[in-house]
């Protein structure tokens, strides 16, 4: 489970998000052994669903819509509309840290 | 549950309402944990019960009856032996099994975004950092 999560977001933070700045995910378990990864900024929020039997749900909400799928790592491509999202929660995030 | 089950913004840093994996069933358990109002007020108990049965202050969400019959689910009374307390209105929300992880992630959604704070009786920030400060201060 743990190297599902760490490879996910080595996916996540490769060079397809050039971001100078990382936002970690919020964690959290769940019940049967899987974990639950979660960004959320604003409008923007983000779950990464790491199942027990391996498999990783993907929920999108934002004022554009929302999107649920899964996907099997390795062997799907992380979709577009996730990277975005997260870069507009990384960037809402650091932008409110800034300027505190 | 306690305040560390629920999600932060990572801009403004206020709590959201509960994660949805809170309203995930254990996998070898016969439905989602729950207890019910009617239940607790029978016997002269509320949510600040619940809340005080678990291992450290906690915040208690609440859900009705049609949300969960909208979902597809049921609910049915399973007293239990401990708490001690609370255990009379001991139930279980089930209906899970028949369906895939993608439906009972769906599912889980909706019941936490229809989730509402009931102990504190307040928003889930006010809420949360209320219980967070007690329980630092205990």
């Amino acid at each position: 489970m743990r190297d599902i999560a760490v490879a996910f977001l080595a996916s996540l933070w490769s060079a397809d998000m050039p971001l100078p700045n990382r936002l970690l995910p919020q964690a959290f378990q769940l019940p049967g052994g899987g974990m639950q990864l979660e960004w959320h900024a604003g409008s923007d929020h983000v779950e990464v669903s790491i199942e027990a039997s391996g498999v990783v749900g993907l929920y999108i909400d934002s004022t554009s819509g929302s999107f649920d799928v899964e996907v099997v790592p390795s062997r799907s491509p992380i979709p577009r509309v996730l990277f975005e999202t997260i870069q507009r929660i990384t960037t809402a995030a650091w932008d409110a840290h800034a300027a505190r | 549950m306690v305040p560390s089950h629920l999600p932060i913004d990572q801009a403004s840093l206020r709590y959201l309402p509960p994660s949805s994996a809170n309203f995930r069933p254990h996998t070898d358990e016969d439905g989602l944990s729950v207890y019910r109002r009617a239940g607790l007020e029978s016997i002269g108990l509320g949510a600040e019960d619940v809340a005080r049965a678990g291992k450290g202050p906690a915040v208690v969400a609440g859900l009705q009856d049609v949300h969960l019959l909208a979902q597809g689910l049921e609910i049915a009374d399973d007293p239990m032996p401990v708490p001690p307390d609370v255990s009379p209105a001991h139930a279980l929300i089930t209906g899970w099994h028949s369906m895939t992880d993608g439906e009972s992630r769906r599912v889980a959604r909706a019941l936490a975004k229809l989730a509402t704070c009931v102990y504190p009786d307040s928003d889930w920030h006010i809420a949360a950092s209320l219980v967070k400060a007690r329980a630092e201060q205990a």
